[in-house]
């Protein structure tokens, strides 16, 4: 089965990785109601000046299962505007190849694209038995983003084969004529160069006016680009055989790739693109009689409290809604649109959030980040294509803050909101000539502390289970969003059948209680519960125990893949400490117990500690990430300290001789019936 | 009325310990014992820090004097002088004097409390900037309060001292209320002249200075914790005439101080007593003892569903004292709730071995009326024919 990467490559009216803003997003068409556009579809010849690629067949005993790739061929012609060509030829060796590479999917953009589709040919013993009629070709809505509001206008031409076999050859290709006028022009694509199937044959070019020269760069792979001059064009050039197939392994970061790709770029310099976002960042910033009025009240406040309205402002009252169609796929709409509608996606809400600063005195401008590469922009040639996200640069007071105006609940002062480091950003100012370090100074670290107190009276009885969750930066966030999304009552109901895994038999004790500082943002959560099965009385009569401190153990899994050839994700800017405390009817020796352990490479640290006080037994981890990958060279080690980290998230032990203690029995009758009282006056207060 | 019974129920543990044997066996290493042996003698740097609080409270509770000498470090208190107020503490020479002052004056309030009450180490805390307490109940036959010992993490020398009762540590007092004569430099005469009359004990003037002062000044909470320190030192007759200007300042929300709870308690003013209670730091708070203080105080204000909960978390933070048990035996007495009043009276017999005669139960408010109820009346028959 191929793998995501050459079905996507295959659905793309471009036969090259194209980077879109992810908030613009590319994907399955609006409504009609929201494209005004007719899809046109032809059935015609392959252009003349598309260079025909030949591949060879094998014997199909010698054929790789469950589809054989023979030929992956894009070609793009920026001569007489954009063109791009795309052929794909592959025989079906299995039911299951029929299964997911029988249907042809075909995107592209009716607002500013034509689709010209040259065949779709079944080949059977060297004949084709198929007929491509127009009535074959279904143009569906593509917007598989609306779950996240973002509407593009896509389109998707679908052909279902009929009558196909296994030990068929597909062979279809198609151009996709015309390019979104917002890009002026200018030229700038991508394409993936291997996948997680072997291809016999690769082939990419494009052509160019040799007076529009591009820059290419290849990733991850030998390959040379041959340049040749074709009259007044230049052909860029590259052709593979037999490529390797790629294993993608699990938990990689973000911006890193392991399919070779190469860049192509008719940017010079990162100027240029700057002079592009400026240009197209220049609406109509005139204000709607409303938004002077907005803007005239936040001018009667003091300045940091004008600053953290504005922002809150956009960031709550702003709904997040891309539409974008036609050239909004990448030019804002104008700040007074956006407010008037009171929606707008992540370069209408930086925009408008810059515009609303910028009027209150304060300096601040859009920034173009990527959500996906970070830091590792600098690593890519000069483009418009790399940026998949807009955010706000502010400088107030001697220190520069980047403010996401499409996060919603976030703490309420600028001073105190939490910063995502994408790493780099082009600023959209006319000053900008270069990408620059958009990593935060300040908040951009997140902390969970769990802290919990468990009260036992005997070693039989049920436990008092009290914990506290006090959450900062995008945690605090995160749970802010979740408090409100879903209610208190299911967070509540959540935590508890989270906890009844362990205990089934587990009892609420009180209402969730929640303090949200969202001065400072910091929530504090705290929970209480009473637990009859932590105790288990063994065959000796000894009371066992288990102490649990494995908040952050989600942050130390080990990976599917162990034998790695790629970096290791870490979830970044986290400390999580989890502290549990057992408070016993009577001091018990613990001092055997008593440890102190640290594990800790260039990446983590993970200190561990047993305590013990007068009658507790105190169990505590803490965990803080360093760095956001594991390199390759070091993941072995660091997965052997994963493993000696697991051994320390719980704790047990037993008490000895419990059930020697007279009026046992009594206190058991004692505790349950006043623990009923509690549980009752829980009760009757939820009702 | 509610003192004196607390004090009665005290006494009656006390006095009724004497007649009954500790019934909880167990192989465990330590039994709940208040003071602890087996504690090595070794200099403090090698012990741990539960080993250094229970050697320091056994040492409290013998011999104090020789303990404190040598816990009590000077230098440690001189560097958090200077840590906490820079400013006014910059010179050397002062600050040390001031340091040396302060030990003293640790020391003989420390003796002061041995000589009535006697220390019960609780836990310890250590806070995220590395600073550690050890909290301490200290206990009398009249009543219980609380204190923080603020130890060096690496020595557990003894820098500072923080009784519950005040808003302020030693040293953040003597800190914040010097400050009063530079902040408020156009009220330092009447300062100076308060301090004068306190002092010699001319409350009156003492009190109309106060009244005369600049509201800021008179609002200051370190000037509070002046008056309430003093207040505290004086006989009862005295006090009463600082009283309406301190409580004028505990009565303000968010403010209070476990030694008003008694006067409240007299009043009969529960509400007001259970604020006093409420005021205190979680380590305090938490105590069986006041959570028993609490489980009372809102029977008595009729709130028994609140104070059979508390009564509860009493039981929870101590099982193993009696007390916890006796107290919610009287909240179960005064709430006519005998059902809990026999489970009670079961673990006091069964766990404590205790003998809960007639005359044991009549000692108790409302015990007739338990004694008169047919719930003891068939609980009785029970016991006698098993």
């Amino acid at each position: 089965m191929p793998n995501r990467r050459i079905k996507w490559y295959r659905n793309l009216p471009a036969s090259f990785i194209v980077l879109f803003f992810v908030c613009l997003s590319s994907n399955i068409a609006a409504a009609n109601r929201l494209n005004s556009h007719e899809p046109q579809v032809n059935i015609i010849n392959s252009p003349t000046w598309v260079d025909m690629q030949t591949y060879t067949v094998a014997d199909f005993v010698d054929l790789r299962s469950p589809a054989h790739y023979h030929l992956v061929d894009k070609q793009v012609s920026g001569v007489a505007g954009k063109q791009v060509y795309a052929r794909f030829v592959y025989s079906l060796t299995d039911p299951s190849g029929i299964e997911s590479n029988a249907n042809i999917h075909i995107r592209f953009n009716p607002a500013y694209e034509v689709l010209n589709i040259h065949g779709i040919k079944v080949l059977r013993n060297n004949k084709v038995v198929n007929q491509l009629k127009r009535s074959d070709i279904e143009v569906i809505n593509a917007e598989d983003r609306q779950n996240s509001n973002i509407y593009s206008g896509e389109v998707e031409a679908v052909v279902l084969l009929k009558d196909v076999r296994v030990g068929d050859v597909i062979d279809y290709s198609y151009t996709v004529v015309g390019s979104n006028p917002v890009f002026a022009d200018k030229f700038s694509a991508g394409a993936t160069i291997g996948w997680g199937v072997t291809v016999d044959k690769i082939n990419v070019a494009v052509l160019m006016p040799s007076n529009r020269p591009l820059q290419y760069k290849l990733f991850r792979s030998d390959a040379k680009v041959k340049k040749q001059t074709k009259d007044t064009n230049t052909l860029y050039q590259l052709t593979l055989l037999d490529t390797a197939e790629i294993f993608e392994e699990d938990n990689i970061p973000s911006w890193y790739t392991p399919y070779p790709h190469v860049q192509f770029s008719e940017y010079q310099s990162w100027q240029e693109v700057a002079s592009w976002a400026n240009e197209l960042f220049a609406v109509d910033k005139t204000p709607s009689p409303e938004l002077v009025e907005f803007i005239s009240n936040l001018k009667t406040k003091p300045l940091n409290d004008a600053i953290d309205e504005a922002i809150n402002f956009s960031q709550n009252q702003i709904r997040y809604l891309g539409l974008e169609l036609g050239e909004n796929s990448h030019r804002p709409h104008s700040p007074a649109e956006t407010f008037d509608h009171r929606q707008g996606d992540c370069k209408d809400k930086s925009l408008f959030l810059s515009m609303l600063l910028n009027e209150l005195g304060v300096t601040a401008s859009p920034a173009l980040v990527s959500s996906v590469n970070r830091q590792h922009v600098n690593d890519y040639l000069p483009s418009h294509g790399v940026f998949d996200h807009a955010i706000v640069n502010i400088q107030l007071n001697g220190i520069s803050y980047w403010i996401d105006p499409t996060v919603t609940h976030q703490g309420s002062k600028l001073v105190s909101k939490f910063q995502t480091d994408f790493g780099s950003a082009l600023l959209v100012n006319p000053t900008s000539t270069k990408l620059v370090s958009a990593q935060p100074s300040l908040n951009n670290h997140s902390s969970i502390v769990v802290t919990e107190n468990i009260i036992a009276a005997d070693y039989s009885s049920a436990v008092e289970w009290r914990i506290t969750t006090k959450m900062t930066g995008r945690e605090a966030d995160n749970l802010r969003y979740r408090l409100k999304s879903e209610g208190q009552v299911k967070l509540a109901k959540s935590y508890l059948n989270y906890y009844a895994k362990r205990y089934p038999n587990i009892e609420s004790l009180d209402q969730l209680s929640i303090n949200d500082n969202r001065g400072d943002n910091q929530i504090t959560i705290v929970e209480r519960y009473l637990v009859v099965d932590f105790w288990r009385l063994n065959a000796q009569q000894h009371a066992e125990f288990e102490l649990q401190a494995d908040f952050s153990s989600q942050y130390v899994q080990l990976p599917k893949s162990i034998k790695r050839e790629q970096p290791l994700a870490i979830y970044p800017n986290i400390s999580v400490e989890h502290k549990i405390t057992l408070q016993l009817p009577e001091h018990i020796d613990f001092s055997t117990e008593v440890d102190n352990a640290s594990y800790a490479d260039q990446h983590i640290n993970f200190d561990s500690q047993i305590s013990n006080d007068r009658r507790l037994l105190i169990f505590s981890n803490i965990y803080q990430a360093k760095q956001d990958h594991v390199a390759v060279a070091d993941v072995a080690a660091h997965l052997s300290l994963l493993n000696d980290i697991a051994k320390r998230m719980s704790y047990h032990n037993s008490i000895t001789n419990v059930s020697q203690d007279p009026g046992i029995q009594s206190m058991q009758n004692l505790l349950k019936n006043l623990n009923q009282r509690r549980l009752a006056t829980e009760q009757n207060a939820g009702e | 009325m509610s003192k004196a019974m607390l004090s009665r129920i005290k006494w009656t543990v006390v006095a009724m310990g004497l007649a009954t044997l500790w019934a909880c066996s167990s192989t465990k290493v330590n039994n709940a014992q208040a003071t602890s042996t087996n504690v090595p003698n070794l200099a403090p740097a090698k012990l741990s820090l539960l080993q250094f609080n229970q050697q320091l409270e056994q040492e409290l509770n013998q011999d104090p004097l020789s303990s404190l000498q040598s816990k009590i470090d000077v230098l440690s208190i001189a560097r958090h002088l200077r840590l906490k107020h820079p400013e006014q503490y910059a010179n050397p020479l002062n600050t040390a004097k001031v340091a040396a002052d302060v030990k003293q004056q640790l020391i003989s309030g420390m003796l002061d409390v041995s000589q009535t009450f006697s220390w019960h180490y609780l836990r310890s805390e250590t806070f995220k900037d590395n600073s550690l307490a050890a909290y301490y109940r200290i206990d009398s036959d009249g009543g219980y309060s609380y204190v923080t010992l603020w130890l060096e993490p690496d020595s557990y020398q003894i820098y500072d001292f923080h009784s519950v009762s005040y808003a302020f540590s030693a040293l953040d007092f003597v800190g914040k209320f010097s400050q009063l004569f530079t902040q408020y430099t156009n009220s330092q005469s009447q300062l100076n002249n308060l301090v004068k009359a306190l002092q010699m004990n001319e409350l009156d003037e003492a009190v109309r200075i106060y009244n005369n002062l600049d509201p800021l000044v008179k609002n200051d909470a370190a000037l509070h914790d002046f008056l309430l320190r003093k207040y505290s030192q004086l006989p009862a007759e005295n006090a009463k005439k600082l009283q309406t200007i301190v409580l004028a300042n505990l009565e303000q929300p968010g403010k209070s101080s476990l030694l008003f709870e008694a006067h409240y308690i007299q009043l009969d003013n529960f509400a007001a007593a259970i604020k006093m209670v409420e005021g205190l730091p979680l380590f305090a708070l938490q105590d069986s003892k006041m959570q028993s203080e609490l489980a009372i105080l809102h029977a008595y204000n009729r709130q028994f569903e609140s104070a059979v909960s508390y009564g509860r978390q009493a039981i929870l933070a101590e099982p193993n004292q009696r007390e916890v048990y006796f107290v919610l035996l009287q909240v179960s007495f005064l709430a006519k709730d005998y059902g809990l009043s026999l489970a009670l009276m079961d673990v006091l017999v069964a766990k404590f071995n205790y003998v809960m005669s007639p005359q044991v139960i009549s000692e108790f408010e409302d015990g007739l009326s338990f004694i008169e109820s047919g719930e003891y009346q068939s609980w009785l028959t029970q016991r006698m024919n098993s």
